[in-house]
């Protein structure tokens, strides 16, 4: 596979992926761009990596994870400081679509291991191989939290479904 | 339990987070905007640290010899132990020393009958 051909198929996959995991369209792009240019880089130096979907995948995941726990940590302070939270705010909430502000208020809901794994393999399209390899676990394990993410998020979506009926 | 079989929970997930085809193309066309990495950038670290070395190394050479605390010299049968204070001893094997320091020295006279 191409270097090229792998960055834009893997594009829209990272983004899903760091979308939902950050519910912030710019931080998302932040996350995605990092994690590719990343396997961009790995590429060049020594080649591609065994599985260069699981390797940016494995790149997002830290990176999102220490990107919202820098915005928790600096909330306060920049609430202090100017009155502003890097955290997005209702208007910028708003802005998001009705679509994606109640799946990801749905999404939240989750148990954080079985959001992780579903957003891997339902929003970013990893097999049950590679997504159990980012997470670390086997693939018995990660079928186990998709089995119960799934089902989680079909009672939300449908709860959310007949209230709006 | 196959992950396939997800009951159009993935495909509504995917639905709901679709990204923006613009947002696809700043991402991909930044990424691939990544520079090959250039020899000489590679480089420079292992420069420095040689460099680093070099000059402490450059300094432990340069600095002036540690002073002994004392000096010993053999002057015919006498030898002359010089302190650095100031002080002197000469010592003799045998025999007293023929003679001694105006001032500040002792002669010590060892194995000899007297």
């Amino acid at each position: 596979m191409e270097l090229e051909t792998a960055v834009r198929e893997l594009a829209p996959q990272l983004l899903r992926y760091s979308i939902g995991r950050t519910g912030d369209a710019a931080l998302a792009e932040e996350v995605a761009q990092d994690a590719l240019a990343a396997l961009v880089q790995r590429w060049r130096r020594h080649g591609p990596p065994d599985c260069p979907a699981a390797f940016a995948f494995a790149v997002a995941r830290r990176r999102a994870g220490r990107l919202m726990l820098q915005r928790r940590l600096l909330e306060p302070l920049h609430a202090l400081l100017d009155g502003h939270s890097p955290l997005p705010g209702p208007e910028e909430r708003a802005t998001l679509s009705i679509h994606l502000g109640r799946t990801l208020a749905a999404l939240r809901k989750l148990p954080r291991r079985d959001r992780e794994a579903l957003l891997l393999v339902g929003a970013g399209e990893l097999g049950p191989t590679e997504g159990a390899r980012v997470l670390g676990i086997t693939v018995p394990a990660l079928k186990m939290r998709l089995h119960r993410a799934r089902r989680r998020l079909r009672q939300l979506l449908e709860a959310r479904d007949g209230h709006q009926d | 339990m196959d992950t396939r079989t997800d009951g159009g929970v993935d495909g509504r997930l995917r639905e709901a987070l679709e990204p923006s085809p613009e947002a696809v193309g700043r991402i991909v066309r930044a990424a691939l905007a990544v520079e090959r990495p250039a020899r000489t950038a590679r480089l420079v670290p292992a420069v420095a640290g040689a460099a680093a070395l070099l000059a402490l190394a450059a300094l432990y050479l340069g600095r002036p010899p540690a002073k002994a605390p004392v000096s010993i010299e053999n002057v015919g049968e006498v030898l002359v132990v010089q302190r650095q204070e100031g002080g002197r001893v000469l010592i003799r094997n045998g025999s007293a020393a023929g003679s001694s320091s105006p001032s500040g020295s002792m002669i010590v006279i060892h194995g000899g009958t007297q």
